[in-house]
Order: C-alpha cells, then structure tokens, then sequence
C-alpha cells in the first residue's frame, strides 16, 4: 500500500545522461580548474554502472547534449518525488533546455509532470533536499523563492521549507540524506548554520551525520528490496576522513564512488542521477 | 419546564391576540413602521428593553443601538405610564388589548415610577439626561432598595397575573435580541422596537424571519424556560421572582453536514451546547473537538466552553459548527473508532475545502479509503464512477481523480470502515498541513505571511513556503497588542537575550483570536495540565483567558478509562459531506483570512472597533466605572478589551517598536524597549500598576478640579493626573463632558496612547485625545469605552466626579497602607505623591531599568504633551536606570500617571503598560539575566504586588493573562490597582522597606517580598474577600470621603453595570435583571448584589455588610436548593468573604450575622470549607492581634494550603497544570507566576480535576450553598468603627470567568491606618472546581500581599447550573 510518505530510498528507476565532451571547457565552475574529459567519463560510467549492475535500478540513459555542457547533471533539470516530477528551471540560463531530454523522459515513464512556467522562477534540483517527510530548499544562487514555491505547490503533502544557502553552490553542495531521517551534513560552518535552521524549521527530528568535508556530505542513500540500506558515498582516496565516517554505518551498504573529475565542475554524487520510485505510484 | 408550559402558551395567545386587536391603534409610537403585533410588542417590550438595554452593557454594540431605542422606548414607556398623557392613550389601547398589553402597561408603569422615585431617592445627584439612564436609575433604585422593588412586583403580579411573567419575558426577550438577534419571539418585538426607532424596515425584516423560522417554538421554549426559572427564583429568593429562563434554539452543524437542533438556555454556556452535541453523538473523546461559529467578520472562531454563548456569538443566528479542535497528532491512539470517524469527517472537509492541501496522489488515495469506509468492498457491478462523482474528494477533482479513486478502491477489499478510516488517517496525519490553523497576517516588513498554529509550535508561512518555524519549547511568551501578534523567543544557545518576534494581524480581534488558538494548542498538546486560571487573583488586567479543557495528556488518560462497547453510529454517505461541505460550516480558512484582512485594516479597523467598542462601552463603562467592572467581564468585548491592554503590555517592547514586529527587537527603540524586555513585564506590571493608580486620581481631578492635582506637590504627579484626567476628559469629550483643558488632553492622549506605542508616531502627530483614541486601536479603545461607560452611567458630572474619584481613592489606598499618614491624605494629589514615592521607589530597586526605559516610549509618546517634566525624567530614567529614577521619581510618576490613565481608559492604558513591560524587559536585557528566572521572579513578584495592591491586582502574570482576558473595566481596574503600583506604593511609604527592596534590589522579587512585608508592618489591613458566584461583582464602590456625595449615583450607576455583569455571569441573575421588569424586580436580584456594592460607597463599611447580608440571605435561599455535589463547590462558587482584620468593625458586624446565617445552610461541603475558613480564620486572628506581622503570612499560608486541598476536590481543575507547566513555555507570561503561588495547590487540584475528569458528568443540578466563616477574632480585632476614612476604593476585574470586585475602604484610627478590603469574587463557570481554587488563591493573594492582614470572614456562595444537560 504505497501511502503518502511512503518507502523512503526505494527506488526503481534512475535517469541519467552522458557527459558531453563541452563539459571539460565550458561547464559552469565555481572554482577555476581543469577536468579531464576522458576521467571524467569513466568516472561517470562506473557511477551509473553502480546504479544499473549493482543496484539493479532501470536507468535511462539520456543522450549528452554538446550545446548543455553540464547536461550530466540532471539532478538539477527535475525534481521527482511519488510520482510527481517538477520540471525545474534551472537557475543558471544555459542549463534552461536541460530540461528538455528529462521531460521527454519522465514523461515517458508515466509520471506526472509538473512544469515551473513562471518566468521569475529558478530552481536547480540540488537545492531541494527531500528527506522522506519534508523538502528543504535551498535559496542560493540557482534557487530562488518563486521556485520554491512552485515546488511546495508541486509536492502538496510535504512541507517545504527554504534554507538560505550562503556558501556553496547549492543546498547538497554539504549535505543530503544519510538515511530515514539521517542528516549527512559537511563540519563547514555554513552547513551547520544550515542543519541548524533546517532543525529548526522541521516538525520532525533528524539524526545528523557529520563529515569532515562537505563535499563528501552529498550521497546517494537508497532503500531497495532485498539490500537494505544503501549508501554511495565518496571514495577514501578523495576524502579519506569523511570516508571513515561513512564506515562507520554498520547498517548499510557503503558503496564507495569516485567523483574526483565532475567535483571539479562542482558535480556532487546526487547531481548525476534523478532517482524515481514508479512501484511507488499508488 | 413543563409547568411553564402552561404560561407559555398564554403568553403565546396573547402577544397573538394583542397583535390581532390593539395593532391598529397602537400604531401611534412605533405601528407607523411596524405591523400590528410588532407595534405591541414594542410596545410592551419598550419599557424593558429600556431597561434591559441599560443593565446589559456586555452587548457593546447592540446595547448601544438598543440603548438609543431603549431611550426612545422609555419615552414610549413613559408616555405608556399613567402619568404620561401618552401612556393615557397607551393604556386606552390597552383597553382594548388583552391582558398582555395590560400587564406592560403595567410593567412599563411600574418601570417609570421606579425611574422617577429613583431619582427623587438619589435626589440631586444627577439629573439623568436620557431616558436610559433613569431607567438604569430605576434599577439602581430597585437594586438599593430591592425590597421595596420586590413588592411592587408582587403587587404587579397580582394586580396582573401574567405581568410578572410578561415583565420577565420581556427582559428576556430584550437580552435575547441584544445578545441575539436569532432570539425568540419576545426578542424580535424588542429589535421591532427598537428597529421601528432605528429601521423599521429592518426590524420588521428580522421579526418577520425570525418569527417565521424559530418563533413559535423559541417562544414557547423562552417561555417555558422563564417560567420555571421563575419559579427557582422565588425558591432562591423572592427578589428573583421575575426571573424566568429563556430558551434559544441553536443549530449545530455537524460534521457529516446534518443540522442538530438544540435549544439551550440563553445564557448557557458554551459548555453546555458542547455537551449536548457530544452526547447526541455519543462521543466521549471530546476534547479534541469544539464548537465554531462565525463573528461578525466571517472568521471562525471558538466558542469557549466557559462562556456564555450569547456573549461570543454576536450575531444573530446561533448557527455553530462542530469540528476538530485539536487534531491529535496520532489519530491511532484514539481510544475509540467514532472519535476517527469524525476526524475522518472532519478531515474530509479540510480536504475538499482546499484547507488541507495534498497531491493529487493523497486526494486519490484518502478518497478511497473513505469510499471503502462507507461503502465497503468496491463491488465491480456497480457504476461507481457515477456515485463517486458526487462525492468530492478534492478542491477541484477530475475525472481522472475520480478514477484513480476506484481504483485504489478496489485494491481496499476487505478493509472494513474502521481500518478504512486508521489508514485514511495514517495518512493524512503526514500531510504537512494536518492540523495547522492558518492565519493570515504581516510580518515586520508588511510582508503577507501565514502564521500556523499547530501542536508543535507555531509555523510561518510566506504563500506556501515555511519560512520559520517556534516550537514551543521555544517560545516564552505568546501576547497580542491590538492588532499585533507577539511571541517571545528563547534565546538560543549563543543568543544572550530573548528576542520577540511581532507579527502583524488584520486587526485586534483576529490577533486574540491567533492568541487564544496558541495558548489552547500550546496548552491542550504541551502541557499535562491546563494552567489553573487566575480568578482568585484580585485583580486581572490581562486577559484571563486560558485552555480550561482537558489537555490531549489528559485526554488519553481519560480516553483509557472509557469502558463501553464500541458504540455504534452510522457512517452518512460521502454525499452528504460533500454537500455539508459546500455549505458548510467549515470554512476556508484562507478564505477567510483574506476577507478578514481585506476587510478590516490595522490602522482602519482598530478605530472601526474603538467606536463600536466605545458604544459598548458606554453601556457597560458606566456600570464598569462607577461599580461593575464585573459587568465588563461578562462582556466578550469588554474581556477582548481586557485583552488587548494584556496583550498591550505585553508587547511593549513590540509595540513601540511595533511594525518591527518581528523578530527579534532586543533594543529596537531605546535598546530596552525591545520585546526582550518581557522579563521586565514584572517592572512593566509595576509601571501599570502606577499608571492605573496615576490614572485614577486624574479622575478625581476631573470631577473635582484638574488644578488640584497639578497643584500637587509633585509636578509629574500632577501631571499624570491631570493626564488621566484628561485622558478621562478625552473620553468624556466624546461624551462632551471634557472638563479638563484640551493641552491635558493630549497629554491625556498620549498616556492614554501610550498603550498606541505602535501607533507612537501618531501619538506625536497628534493633537486631541480623541484623535489618539482612534488611533489608540482597540486596546485603546477598551479603556477609553470603560471610562466613558462609566461617565455615562453617571451621566452627571457628579457621577463622573465619582468615577475619576475612585481610581484616585484607589491610589490613595494604595498609598496609604504603605505610608500610613501621608497617604491618608484624602486628597487626591497627596496621594498621587505618595504614589509615585512609591513608585519611585520600586522603579529604582527593581524597576528602575524597567520604569526608565517605560517612561522613555512614554517620553516619546508623550513628547509633545509632556512638559519638561516628563522630557526630564525620562532622560534622567533612561540613561541612569537605577539612580536617575529617584531623580526621576516625578518623571517616572507621571509616566505612570499616563500609563495608568492609559489603563484606566484600558486601551492606552495598557499599551502604556505594554511599554513599561517593554521597557524593563531592555532593562532586563541589559542585566542580561536569566531573563527566565528573573521573569518568573519577576512574575511571582508581580503577582504578589498586585495582589497587595489591590485585592483584585493581579499580578504581573496576570497583565499578560489579561491579554488572554477580560473586560476592559476590570482590567483597567487591575491594571491600575492590582498591578505593581499598589506594591510600590507600599513600599514607598515605609522606608524600611525602601531599603529592604534595595537590597533585593536584584531580585525583583525579593524586593517586592520585603516591600510587601515592611507594608505589613507598618499598616494593618483587613481584607474581605467576598466571592460570590451568584451576584457577579457586584463591585463595591467606596466613596472615598470626597466622593462620598457623587457615591449615590455612581452606586445607582454601578448597580446597573453590576447588574449587566450579573447577568452575564450568573444565568439566573441576568434573567431577572433582563427581565423588564427587572428594572423593578429582576434588578432586585442584581440589584441587591450591586446595592451591596453600592452600600459600600455610601459608608464604606457599611456598604460592604449591605452587600455581604443580601448575598447572605440569597445563599441562604439557594441553600433551599439541594447540593448535589458538595461541598467544596461552596466555597468557590458562593462569597467567601474575608475579613482579616476587625478594625473596620463596622464590615465585621454586617459580616457576622451574613456569616451566621450563611454557615448554618451548608452541611456537607460546609463543613470541610468551615474548617478551611476556620484554619483561616484562626490565622487572622493571630494577625488582627499582632497586625499583620510575617509570622502570620505563614499561618494563613498554611490555612490558604489546607483550603486549597479541600477545594481542590471540588475544582479540581486547572492549578495542577502549573506544577506540571513546562517552565519554558510561558504561555501568557502568567505560568511562572502560577506556578509559585499554585505549586501547594496543585496537586489538591489535580486530585479533583481528576475526579471531575473520570466523572465527566456535567451536574446540571441547580443548587446554592452559602458558607459563611467568620473570625471569631472578628468582634475583638473589629476596632470597632474606626475614625476616619482614609480612601475607599473599588476595584473590579473581571475575566472569562470570573468577576472580582475588590473594595479597599481605608480608615485612620488612632494614628493607625487600616486598610480593610472586601473581595468579591463572582466566578461563572461550567466547573465547580475552579471556584475553590479561586478561593484559596483569593485568600492566599490577600494574605501575601497583606501579612499582616486576618481574614475575619469568609463567604461562599455558591450556585451551581446543571441544567439538565444529560452529559456523559
């Protein structure tokens, strides 16, 4: 009986997409640096290698576009939740037809789309963090409040609630969801000045898991039949004490990703992929 | 009831008969307008409703409508009266009309003779202006001289058989139609009257409709009410004869959208109705639930359970609403599957109104659970999507919504409707906005914003985001000022200083009404216990108003006990709730919301209100000024009032700062002003408290000469009072009674406005007093419709002399105590010195900061008006807290005179107190402080300076509750008297004191502790605390010597406000005081309770044995009447009258042979409360012997304790909360204060909340019980008359339920002051419980506030309602 709120992490589908070869020169950085293409693309292979062999999810697998150097993100282009899926628009202008390829293909998969028209809207999917219950929202340079509000009028049954995000790109540039109600944050003290308001905006509580590197706070939790918990995190030889951290979870299984190229491009574990639970539909 | 029936269905014919024959030549008054029946009507009801009007001030708006009508029917009347040429042509009319008309004549003969005689008894008091005066005087003189009264009503009844009853259904029907205006037959002829004067058209509209729909059955139902009524009354007491019970037909719409038709009482409690539906569904979990009704501004509200209904619902029509009140967060530890059905229902309903918003997904899904709760297993033969497209299962729902609904239908087989009905909550529990009340209001910034009230805190909203998020443990306090909306903020972890966070309301009405659903959720979800209310305190400023239900601990604990088989009820089609839904009761609260702001600006409405609150008040103020703040507190408006100056003082910090509202404004102004500065609310209370008093002696000035008081030898004093006096003035001027120059006016102005702190920038612009009182806002206005009632009902300027002399004489008695000599200087500026001494002092120990930055907003205020004086004093304050206040004492005197005239005009007054509390709170800040601790010291300090002060002071808490609470009068009272002033002026007075307050001086507390004692010491007092549920306040007025002429009329005058009080709070009283003829004989009743009052003010002690043998011989009637439930309930409910010292021997000797006759009645409860009172007597004792020494506060602590358990049995319910009371949370700031004052009690309490909970079965039972504990002591400590009077002051608060009236008569003997103070303390509630508590806390307050005090009587009189409510 899928209710509201149900199966926090169970998810069936993943939508991702190729990395085009532009990504290595004209993908928006916050930090100059240079990205090898080619480690990159490995990277991002292995990554959805992960997600298709090891987790077993159905992945599509969307077609890079050369004209969207940071199509490879598509956790900014929507935001799926049940199976409502919010069309973003996504702050930064090049990124806006992003959303093109993602709408096709959730629409392919039956789930019911919601577009974000407003002009004044802008919102990047790694900015709202849903933790099961509640959506936070980041409010940052991609994200503003007309998106928020799109989205709180997207995803009716959930609280939302807005988060300022001063530093950092986006709200899971330092944190994501660990487990049910298990907080990953970064020791930044932007990130915990964050937990704290989203602690305190929240009706529920949440456990906190605290890594040394914020970065190494974005990860990948999943919740699938048959393999429990699982948790792809980053890789000890990227951040060595936050992988420690992560070892720390005797409860799940801890996938150890790489990431080190699409950081550079300030791509997180959660910005490659749109995670969907379709068994999730009622 | 079924006796009446009979009359009833006379009374029927005739009315019909009357309209038939007498139609056509009746036309000459009001027939021109009205059809034939609605002339007579009128006609008859004219005279009552005359008098109706003017004794029942609660229905501010109405009455005042009604009092114009009233005026012209007693015109009418008069002409109907033999002696008029009119009533000559009437009575030729008569003729021909049946005995109906007759018996008007009669009745309305009977009320002109009354109205003359009155006036040739009050003789040259004042010669009343309007017609509804001289009928108040009428009654006046009933109530003086209820015996005389009576019997021309005896003789009406027999010269006319059905007259009495005529004369009582008129009453009733006028109170119907002021409080109603759905009322009974008898009530349409009063609107006809009334409407023929105003709009015909309108009233024979309403007549026409009303007639049309519940006429025939209401006024069977009335009648038969009153007449049974009636006859209880004469059992009771003979005064009471006229009173009959009116019946009203409520209409409750339920949650599956059927119609429950009730009839109830007319003055029944909320509780009652609540019962009734409950039992009609068979419910036991009914906490969680509520009834709801409509305001005038379209927004649901609340009814509360422990008022009456015709006070809270204005309109016409008593179409309620039974929803969920409280969502419980886990719908599946619900004991029983009906109370999920009806949260199912309930939630149906948010769902399709778009309240409680989800996805598509949700709607689908709920939808189907409740199509599988009705209609079981989906059966595949049967066209569901047609049936299913007549339920609504969303806002908008498509056909895709309804398909999808089907199929999860189908996958639910098997489900049956209970497991249907758990998962459909399962799930609609997690929806983000499951049992958040959303209100519409600003932020700071003037952003829109949504404030949502839930069981976890408090949630804002900006359009659907959640923008923050107040858990209660992080809120310290919740107030409102005006249309402001407060809630002070725990400092975090790294955060020195609280913060307060303000939000912006429509207006003031929908910022109470997010108040009041804040203080219920945060006590019915957080708490484990309600927060004992504050009756017993002498005096309540703030609104008293708190969650007196089961909290959701409580519930569950009762929901464990609930022992029957699962109850079965039908589960109505979804049809039927889609279509309850659409014309539903339920209301989109968003909807609603925005109709309400849009409709009603901040700065718009506020002066809306001002002015239709003024107009009530001048019907209530006059009864609330010169005698009956009680009646106020009947008054939902009064109590709204009450409110905003609690709310007001509050939000000092706020409001000064007001539109920077949020958040957190440690030191917006001045850094003290911040909101922060709650901690200082104590210093605040204080600042009130000084204001009140200041405000009291402007009065006085008034009357008597406003250049008196400047002449004073302090400036700022004078000042103050001359401000007060202006403010008074202001208020007068709207009644062109100014007497005061316009320049004090405005200085008036400002103090009055002070309380405007938000609107401080106006209060600069500004010019006249009126224009601030506009400004002002509501709570203004409040105080403002106080002080004009109060003129009103003096209408002369005597009356008014009177009124403005009673606050002074108030302050004076303050003073007094404190330094004996000085302050017995009848004189109202000596007193006023001695005051601001007083004040001085306690600002410079305690609330130096406090009083500092108070004065400094004040400063600002007052700038323009002020003088230099104030300019200096505030700088002098500000800057140097502590030293400059002595320095400052004048400046700080006339701050507090400008707070107090604020409070004294209640909107400004408050706001003004608001200020002070803000201030100190900076100040508080500044110290930095466990601004926790020191609150609750603080709060418990106030609390015992109120309650030393004034009887009736409440203490600081109480300020904040008195946002919660009441009526304006009282709290203004409160205010003025119970709140720190009264201490101050203790303290002041000896120096001894002085010092020991310096050295507490860091602990406010300690300070005031030792003030209180070194009080004590030096000054004797004897305190009479008189609690009588029946006579509601009847406030005593003591004349102070000055005043003693104007006393006459404004008793008269005070006898009719106590009148209207008194039918608010007692049932049976207001009926008889309703009832037309009750200007003869149903204000007996009333009367006679007020008389007491009144009695009080022509010899100060005298009066208050009047008072005390009336309610004697009352209780005894009412001791007749079987006690069902015993005991305990006597001594809350009936007067407990205590007199501590004998020195005033004159109360003593009245009080002895009420005592005496009062005890033997009451055998059971009696016995256990004589060995209360004995206990507490014995403590007097020792305190009359050694006055009022520290060792005695213990014994009477003691004696307090033992009577405290006894009650709590009966009361059992709310003290025990403030032990359990989360120390975090200060709902109304008050919780700290009740906890230290409650703890002993608690637990007593809560052993008979527990009592009452299991039971559950409301006592409908009508009884009386009169206990009377006298003092042995009493004779020997009873100096016998003392010399000379000092002051005499009343005092009278009032809050939801209850309505204290304190009397503070000061003599001088022998160089030994003495200070005896009557309580009377009139509790109207649905539960015994709080009644003992009331007392104890009553007595307790005195003793703490008076060591040195002895309680040399104590009278219970207690009636008990139980209506035949057949409640589970």
């Amino acid at each position: 009986m899928a209710g509201v709120m149900a199966g926090f992490g169970n998810f069936t589908h993943a939508v991702v997409r190729a990395i085009p070869s532009s990504l290595a020169k004209e993908a928006l950085r916050m930090n100059v640096s240079d990205v090898d293409l080619e480690k990159a693309q490995r990277e991002h292979e292995v990554y959805v290698g992960v997600l298709k062999q090891k987790l077993g999810l159905e992945v599509i697998e969307l077609p890079a576009d050369e004209s969207l150097p940071d199509c490879v993100f598509v956790e900014d282009a929507a935001v799926v939740c049940g199976d409502t899926a919010l069309i973003t628009r996504p702050g930064a202008e090049s990124r806006r037809k992003e959303t093109e390829a993602m709408r096709r293909a959730l629409k392919e998969l039956g789930l019911n789309i919601v577009e974000m028209s407003d002009e004044n809207a802008t919102l990047d999917g790694g900015d709202v963090l849903f933790t099961g219950r509640e959506f936070f929202v980041g409010l940052s340079k991609r994200t503003n409040q007309r998106g928020a509000e799109i989205l709180a009028d997207a995803f009716k049954d959930y609280a939302v609630s807005t988060v300022p995000v001063t530093d950092g790109l986006h709200l899971k540039s330092f944190c994501s969801m660990g487990g049910p109600g298990l907080i990953v944050i970064g020791s930044s003290e932007p990130a915990q000045k964050a937990l704290k308001i989203m602690q305190q905006m929240s009706d529920h509580r949440y456990d906190k898991l605290t890594v040394p590197d914020d970065i190494a706070a974005n990860t990948i939790y999943m919740n699938l039949p048959g393999k429990g918990h699982v948790l792809l995190h980053c890789t000890p030889e990227e951040f060595p004490e936050s992988a420690k951290v992560f070892e720390k979870l005797k409860d799940h299984m801890l996938i150890p990703v790489s990431n080190m190229e699409k950081v550079k491009v300030d791509g997180a574990l959660t910005c490659c992929s749109v995670l969907i639970n379709m068994k999730a539909k009622v | 009831m079924t006796t009446e029936v009979g009359s009833e269905t006379e009374v029927k014919k005739e009315p019909e008969k009357a309209e038939e024959q007498p139609a056509a030549p009746e036309p000459e008054p009001p027939a021109t307008t009205q059809t034939d029946e609605a002339a007579e009507q009128s006609a008859n009801e004219s005279p009552a409703l005359a008098t109706d009007s003017a004794e029942a001030p609660a229905e501010a708006k109405e009455n005042q409508e009604e009092a114009q009508p009233a005026d012209n029917a007693t015109a009418q009347e008069g002409e109907d009266s033999p002696a008029s040429p009119p009533a000559s042509e009437k009575k030729g009319i008569s003729r021909f009309l049946p005995p109906w008309l007759k018996r008007q004549k009669s009745q309305s003969t009977v009320g002109p003779k009354e109205s003359q005689a009155t006036p040739k008894e009050e003789g040259g008091v004042v010669p009343v202006k309007e017609e509804v005066e001289k009928a108040e005087q009428a009654k006046a003189e009933q109530t003086s001289s209820p015996t005389a009264a009576e019997p021309q009503v005896e003789e009406e009844k027999v010269n006319g058989e059905a007259e009495p009853e005529q004369k009582e259904e008129v009453n009733s029907e006028e109170k119907e139609e002021e409080n109603h205006s759905t009322g009974s037959a008898e009530t349409q002829p009063a609107k006809e009257e009334k409407a023929v004067e105003e709009s015909q058209e309108k009233s024979a509209v309403e007549e026409e409709n009303k007639e049309t729909e519940e006429g025939g059955e209401k006024k069977k139902d009335e009648e038969e009410s009153l007449k049974p009524e009636g006859g209880h009354y004469f059992i009771k007491s003979p005064l009471k004869l006229t009173k009959k019970v009116k019946m009203v037909m409520c209409h409750v719409t339920m949650l599956d959208g059927s119609q429950f038709p009730c009839e109830v009482e007319k003055r029944a409690k909320g509780q009652y109705l609540f019962f009734k539906v409950c039992e009609a569904l068979n419910l036991l979990e009914k906490d969680y639930f509520g009834l709801s009704y409509k305001d005038n501004a379209d927004q649901t509200c609340w009814l509360d359970p422990t008022k009456e209904i015709k006070r809270q619902i204005r309109n016409a029509s008593w179409q309620l609403a039974f929803n969920v009140k409280f969502y419980p967060p886990d719908p599946s530890q619900l004991t029983e599957d009906i109370t999920r059905y009806l949260l199912c229902l309930q939630l149906r309903q948010d769902i399709a109104s778009g309240r409680l918003p989800c996805s598509f997904v949700t709607h689908s899904l709920l939808g189907s659970y409740s199509l599988q709760a009705e209609l079981g297993d989906h059966d595949p033969d049967e066209q569901r999507l047609d049936y299913i497209s007549d339920l609504q299962f969303a806002p908008s729902q498509t056909k895709e919504m309804e398909e999808k609904v089907v199929e999860l239908h189908k996958t639910h087989r098997g489900m049956t409707p209970a497991q249907a009905d758990t998962q459909f909550l399962e799930n609609a529990k997690k929806l983000s906005m499951y049992g958040v009340d959303l209100h519409h209001a600003k932020d700071s910034e003037g952003v829109d914003i949504m404030l949502g009230v839930c069981a976890n805190g408090l949630l804002i909203y900006k359009d659907r985001l959640r923008i923050n998020r107040f858990a209660w443990p992080k809120i310290l306090k919740i107030s409102y000022k005006r249309s402001n909306f407060y809630i002070k903020i725990r400092p975090g972890e790294t955060e020195l200083f609280e913060s307060t966070v303000g939000f912006k309301l429509p207006n003031h009405r929908s910022a109470k009404r997010v108040w009041k659903v804040c203080v219920e959720n945060h006590t019915f979800f957080r708490l484990m216990t309600p927060e004992a209310p504050t009756k017993a305190k002498f005096l309540t400023l703030g609104s008293k108003f708190r969650y007196s239900g089961r909290t959701q601990a409580q519930t569950r604990q009762a929901s464990t006990l609930i022992d029957r088989p699962a109850p079965y009820f039908e589960r109505t089609s979804s049809k039927r709730i889609s279509r309850s839904l659409d014309g539903a009761p339920v209301i989109n609260v968003i909807e609603a919301q925005d109709s309400a702001p849009t409709s009603v600006e901040n700065g718009r409405e506020p002066g809306l209100e001002l002015s239709s609150d003024s107009k009530s008040i001048f019907m209530f103020p006059l009864s609330f000024s010169s005698s009956s703040n009680s009646s106020l507190p009947p008054i939902l408006d009064t109590i709204s009032e009450l409110d905003v100056l609690s709310d007001i003082s509050e939000d000092d910090p706020l409001s000064w700062g007001q539109l920077d509202g949020d958040g957190d404004y440690p030191g917006i102004w001045v850094p003290d002003f911040t909101p922060q500065q709650h901690a200082d609310s104590l210093a605040a209370a204080e600042h009130y408290h000084h204001q009140p008093l200041e405000a009291s002696p402007p009065p006085s000035p008034l009357t008597c000469s406003s250049e008196p008081q400047e002449g004073s030898p302090v400036q700022a004093k004078d000042a103050a009072q001359s401000r007060l006096g202006f403010s008074l003035l202001g208020m007068l001027t709207g009644l062109r009674l100014g007497l005061l120059p316009f320049s004090l006016l405005d200085e008036d102005g400002y103090l009055c406005f002070p309380s405007l702190p938000q609107d401080c920038a106006a209060c600069l612009v500004p010019a006249g007093l009126q224009h601030y009182l506009p400004l002002s806002s509501p709570s203004v206005v409040p105080s403002f419709m106080f002080i004009l009632a109060l003129l009103l009902s003096a209408s002369q300027s005597l009356a008014l002399a009177f009124l403005l002399a009673m606050p002074l004489a108030l302050s004076i008695c303050y003073l007094e105590p404190k330094a004996p000599v000085p302050a017995h200087a009848p004189v109202a500026t000596p007193c006023l010195d001695t005051h601001t001494d007083t004040h001085t002092f306690l600002l410079q120990e305690e609330l130096c900061d406090q009083l500092a930055w108070a004065l400094l907003p004040q400063s600002h205020d007052i700038v323009p008006l002020g003088g230099a004086a104030w300019n200096q004093a505030f700088p002098s304050s500000i800057s140097p807290f502590l030293s400059p206040r002595q320095k400052n004492i004048p400046t700080t005197k006339t701050t507090q005179v400008e707070e107090e005239p604020s409070e004294g005009a209640a909107a400004t007054p408050t706001e003004g107190t608001e200020m002070k509390r803000d201030e100190p709170d900076s100040s508080q800040q500044d110290l930095d402080k466990t601004q926790e601790d020191v609150l609750k010291h603080q709060a418990s300090i106030s609390e015992l300076k109120r309650s030393f002060m004034e009887a009736t002071p409440e203490p600081r808490p109480s300020q904040w509750e008195k946002r919660l609470t009441a009526s304006p009068a009282t709290s203004l009272r409160l205010q003025a008297q119970g709140r720190s002033p009264p201490p101050r002026t203790q303290e002041p007075l000896p120096d001894l004191t002085v010092d020991t307050v310096a050295k507490s001086s860091d602990d406010k507390q300690k300070s005031d502790e030792a003030t209180w004692q070194a009080a004590e010491v030096e000054i004797e007092e004897t305190v009479v605390v008189e609690e009588i549920r029946v006579a509601p306040k009847g406030s005593v007025t003591i004349t102070t010597p000055e005043v003693v002429v104007t006393p006459v009329a404004v008793e008269t005058e005070v006898e009719k406000p106590k009148d209207e009080v008194i039918e608010e709070v007692k049932e049976e009283v207001k009926e008889e005081q309703k009832r037309p003829v009750s200007v003869s004989s149903d204000s007996h009743s009333e009367s006679e309770e007020e008389e007491a009052g009144e009695y009080h003010p022509q010899v100060t002690v005298s009066a208050s044995v009047d008072q005390i043998k009336e309610e004697p011989e009352e209780e005894e009637k009412e001791e007749a009447k079987d006690h069902e439930e015993p005991e305990q309930v006597a001594e809350p409910e009936p007067l407990s009258e205590v007199e501590e010292e004998a020195k005033p021997a004159p109360a003593v000797v009245e009080e002895t042979p009420v005592a005496e006759t009062e005890t033997a009645p009451v055998a059971e409860a009696p016995e256990e409360e004589e060995e209360s009172t004995e206990d507490i007597l014995v403590t007097p004792h020792e305190a009359p012997y050694g006055h009022a020494e520290a060792p005695e506060d213990q014994p009477s602590l003691v004696a307090l304790e033992e009577e405290e358990e006894e009650e709590p049995r009966v009361n059992g319910d709310a003290s025990h909360a403030e032990t359990e009371r989360l120390p975090q949370v200060i709902c109304c700031s008050e919780p700290p204060v009740v906890k230290t004052e409650m703890v002993t009690i608690s637990d007593t309490f809560a052993a008979q909340k527990m009592e009452i909970a299991t039971k559950e079965v409301p006592i409908v039972h009508t009884e009386t019980k009169t206990i009377t504990y006298e003092a042995a002591q009493l004779d020997g400590s009873g100096d016998g008359e003392p010399g000379v009077l000092m002051t005499a002051q009343t005092i009278t608060s009032e809050s939801l339920c209850t309505t204290t009236t304190t009397h503070i008569t000061k003599t001088l003997k022998g160089g030994l002051s003495e200070t005896r103070i009557e309580k009377r303390i009139v509790i109207t509630g649905d539960s015994d419980i709080d009644h003992d508590q009331a007392l104890a806390q009553a007595i307790k307050e005195a003793k703490e506030q008076h060591p040195d005090m002895s309680v040399t009587r104590v009278v219970v009189h207690k009636e008990t309602e139980l209506a035949e409510e057949g409640e589970d």
